[in-house]
């Protein structure tokens, strides 16, 4: 275990996550990014994706996260997004259900004038959730 | 006499309806109240970081250029004006509307974005122009009703339909004192570079500086907007607990002023039966 940090996840509703850790790995606009201790300043946007924060037994805690930013300074890394869930927690049949409403109504959006920008991203925060699902199960 | 005494007994009864209206809202209010500043607790460190966040990107490099930062004056605000949908809860609707209008010059030029029956009504009656209006969302905002409202003023702000957003709404000083605030939105502040080695610090910004403030100020706004909204809601909910605790101890005053007239009266009707009595009997004599 190398040197640790602090890292604070907040989302609107909650502090999600805060305490500290020796890695922390996730997404960003321009791919995934692994942070450990002594990262220098970093201003990034965040896509939907995953969080994985390194435990003391050197195993990782994966999140699902939504949108947001990261900003890194000298003692501590903060993430903002607008929704995170550890995968243990994920309602799987909840995100299945997600997909398939946003599914249907992208395909029928063309002549009800669905928001198609939300439906997206509804989809892509489902597939998200069922991707990370599977992965950890 | 007799009338007189049965008029005071149903206006008792009239306040004392009232008091018990006024003692439910008040016990509603309070409960709901704390439920309101639990929510202002929990959102306030996401607040707060977004804040913080885009203080710092803007004081730390000054070479960033964008829309959004202030260049001087505006001529055509928008305000956002977060109101309650329902009355009875003392001067927080009018501070707020009050706060909206104090710095518009020209009715022409400003545009208003209400939130909440009581701003939407007010300022369309008062002849403002009235753009778009959100109702029943202000007692409890959700993160998706802050989208929206910010969606409808950053669409405006990027046509260019005006050029500044201020956002009005109600600040929790405590449970028996809320402020009225203007804040601006956008463009927003380059905040005063402070002395220290502030400028040498390096920061990184994945992918370019413009591309993150492009995605964070939106955002800014939104969590601004939300972080507002949770806070007004709290402030309604306070506002009506003290209007109506007025309410309920000015019914108390009302019912001891009322009873004592009451009293009065009945007692002078069984005086002046009495005097009849005995004015009877000594005619007898």
């Amino acid at each position: 275990m190398g040197n640790k940090f602090k890292l604070e996840i907040v989302t609107p509703d909650k502090v999600f996550f805060s305490g500290e850790t020796d890695m922390v790995i996730m997404r960003t606009t321009e791919g995934d990014i692994g942070i450990l201790y002594d990262h220098e300043p970093l201003v990034a946007p965040l896509r939907i994706g995953s969080l994985r924060i390194k435990q003391e037994d050197g195993s990782f805690k994966w999140a699902a996260g939504s949108t947001g930013f990261l900003t890194v300074n000298e003692d501590q890394v903060t993430v903002v997004v607008d929704s995170a869930e550890w995968v243990e927690e994920i309602d799987i049949d909840r995100a299945l259900e997600a997909k398939k409403r946003a599914e249907t109504r992208i395909a029928e959006g063309v002549e009800k004038g669905v928001d198609f920008i939300r439906a997206r991203a509804a989809l892509e925060r489902a597939i998200n959730r069922i991707k990370l699902y599977e992965i950890r199960k | 006499m007799a009338s007189s005494t049965r008029d005071i007994k149903r206006k008792i009864r009239s306040v004392n309806s009232t008091m018990q209206i006024t003692k439910a809202f008040e016990l509603v209010s309070t409960a709901k109240l704390k439920r309101a500043r639990d929510r202002m607790d929990i959102t306030k460190p996401y607040f707060d970081t977004i804040q913080e966040a885009v203080q710092d990107i803007l004081g730390a490099d000054k070479s960033i250029k964008s829309q959004y930062v202030s260049n001087g004056e505006s001529s055509k605000p928008l305000y956002i004006v977060v109101t309650s949908d329902r009355g009875l809860c003392g001067g927080y609707n009018i501070n707020a509307i009050k706060k909206s209008i104090e710095n518009v010059t020209n009715k022409a030029d400003a545009k208003f974005i209400a939130v909440g029956k009581k701003a939407n009504d007010i300022l369309r009656q008062h002849g403002y122009n009235v753009v778009d209006s959100f109702l029943y969302i202000s007692e409890k905002p959700e993160f998706t009703h802050a989208t929206q409202v910010a969606k409808a003023a950053m669409s405006l702000f990027k046509t260019g339909e005006v050029d500044a957003i201020h956002f009005v709404y109600t600040r929790f000083v405590s449970t028996i004192s809320q402020m009225a605030t203007d804040l601006l939105l956008l463009p927003i502040e380059r905040p005063a570079l402070s002395e220290e080695a502030r400028g040498s610090e390096f920061v990184n910004y994945e992918p370019s500086a413009e591309e993150v403030l492009k995605y964070i100020i939106p955002k800014y706004v939104e969590s601004t907007i939300y972080g507002g909204l949770i806070e007004a809601s709290a402030c309604e909910q306070a506002a009506r607990r003290i209007a109506m605790e007025n309410a309920s101890d000015n019914a108390e005053e009302i019912i001891e002023e009322l009873t004592l007239s009451f009293n009065q009266a009945r007692q002078a009707a069984i005086t002046q039966e009495i005097s009849e009595i005995v004015g009877g009997a000594e005619a007898l004599k």
